[in-house]
């Protein structure tokens, strides 16, 4: 027994310096090992709450992730909490989805909700206001926002929005459409609201809309507008090009609305280029119309440029296009 | 000195040291210190042998954590940008997110350690990790659970007039 024991200890301390050297080959050149009672001693401290210990700042980035809802809630967990929401800059409403059980209860409860944030929010630090507007209807929504600085505006006009003072807007994308004519002063309304914009991004929808309630002209009192992009459905079909001047790069089937702005154009550029008619019929019309052309950069999709054959048939095709301008026609 | 004097004779791995609040040291490499916008913004002014970083908020528990969080970064974005250079295919970011998921799986106070950590070192991605993670325990849970779940004591005075 007497011979075993230090037999065991040199075993068990052999055991122990090896676990060590594990430990210490995991950790990071540390000059001395800790560890042991220290991550022992954290287990204890468990039960603290120190998510209430952080700053508002962080509390806020945190919210920041959360829709609205969800941070206005925490309000009523402590007396620490109750007023770290205010200073949230990020607003995101959604409205229950539209259920058999929904109704006008539900409607109500929201609208009282969004109002009551916004009355009770320090409103000059909103860096985004964002609300899903699917299941608000009858209702008017009213926006005064002299620093707002990009809107994307996505809607059906179900409700009357109005746009005020949005003396900084640079950036605007819209995405709207209505049917019936009882509509059509919303719209309206809503595209004067806009009319400071400098960067215009159209969905198809909008365009649609816009030409059948003959809205288009609006666009042309759009004094600071320096480009327009068209975009269906998540890609832009024009790509826009900085020059002076107005630069025009809309693809639609809409001749009425291209004719607003064509005769403005300086250079276009057209990106992944199919040969279809639809396509060359585009590209001869701005040939025709557009007096200020200088240049028009095509690029060819990857199935045409893929056979260089038909590319040759499609470049001989545009340069026999009638044109107004003496611009130079680029093809890669 | 050595080094500063002799750059081009065998390159060792230019490094920083960080100094815990607890006064550990740490010697990392320069590109994986400067992860850290905070380190990186006043990198240039430090002198080559001077590059000791006294990290008075964050302890060494933590920073051993942060620092394996930016070495894996760094040598992912490396290997990343090597394959797409090769244009093979690869899932290195995938199994980097998974990765940055397994990382983030911690307790919770290793987790306020960590963001108040990336907050004070100023590493972005880091930060809205952690941030992402203590967001989705709150997302979808009433105050009551919220409470439950980090250890909140109700102290309002209650409200009589609160309940409709």
């Amino acid at each position: 027994m007497l011979m075993c024991d230090p037999c065991h200890d040199y075993f068990r301390g052999d055991l122990y310096s090896e676990t060590n050297h594990n430990v210490m080959d995991a950790s990071i050149s540390t000059r001395k090992s800790r560890k042991g009672q220290l991550l022992h001693g954290k287990k204890e401290d468990e039960r603290e709450d120190r998510i209430s210990c952080l700053p508002d700042n962080i509390l806020h980035y945190i919210f920041s992730f959360l829709s609205t809802k969800f941070a206005v809630s925490t309000s009523v967990l402590s007396t620490r909490w109750k007023q770290v929401w205010i200073g949230i800059s990020n607003l995101v409403f959604h409205g229950e989805p539209r259920t058999d059980a929904y109704d006008l209860m539900d409607k109500l409860i929201f609208m009282n909700f969004v109002d009551n944030v916004l009355l009770h929010h320090d409103t000059t630090f909103i860096d985004k206001f964002w609300i899903t507007d699917d299941d608000i209807y009858d209702c008017e929504i009213k926006i005064h926002a002299e620093s707002l600085i990009t809107l994307d505006w996505k809607s059906n006009f179900a409700y009357k929005g109005s746009l005020h003072s949005l003396s900084s807007l640079s950036k605007a994308s819209i995405d709207f459409y209505c049917e019936d004519d009882i509509n059509d002063n919303r719209v309206s309304k809503f595209i004067q609201g806009i009319d400071v914009v400098k960067d215009l991004t159209i969905f198809t929808d909008a365009i649609v809309t816009l030409s059948k309630k003959k809205l288009t002209v609006k666009l042309l009192a759009f004094s600071n507008l320096k480009t327009v992009s068209h975009c269906s459905r998540g890609k832009h079909i024009w790509m826009p090009t900085m020059e002076i001047g107005l630069e025009l790069m809309v693809l639609g089937h809409l001749k009425q609305f291209l004719n607003l702005f064509c005769h403005t154009w300086k250079s276009v550029e057209l990106s992944s280029f199919d040969e279809n008619e639809k396509e060359l019929g585009l590209v001869g019309f701005r040939l025709k119309n557009a007096r200020a052309l200088l240049k028009v950069t095509i690029r060819s999709s990857s199935t045409l440029s893929a056979n260089p054959k038909k590319k040759i048939v499609v470049l001989k095709q545009l340069l026999m296009l009638p044109r107004v301008s003496t611009c130079v026609i680029n093809i890669s | 000195m050595k080094d500063s004097f002799n750059p081009s004779i065998e390159p060792p791995k230019k490094t920083v040291t960080l100094v815990s609040s607890d006064g550990y040291d740490f010697e990392v490499e320069e590109e994986v210190a400067l992860e850290s916008q905070v380190i990186k913004d006043g990198f240039e002014d430090k002198a080559v042998d001077d590059r000791e970083y006294l990290l008075f908020n964050v302890h060494s528990d933590t920073l051993e954590l942060i620092i394996k969080y930016c070495e894996k970064h760094v040598s992912s974005r490396k290997s990343i940008s090597a394959a797409a250079a090769s244009s093979s295919s690869s899932n290195g970011e995938e199994a980097l997110k998974e990765w940055d998921e397994h990382f983030i799986s911690v307790d919770t106070n290793t987790l306020y350690d960590i963001l108040m950590a990336a907050d004070y070192l100023n590493i972005k991605s880091l930060l809205d990790l952690a941030i992402q993670k203590v967001a989705d325990t709150i997302h979808g849970r009433s105050p009551e659970q919220i409470r439950k779940k980090f250890n909140i004591e109700n102290d309002s005075i209650i409200d009589p007039w609160a309940s409709e």
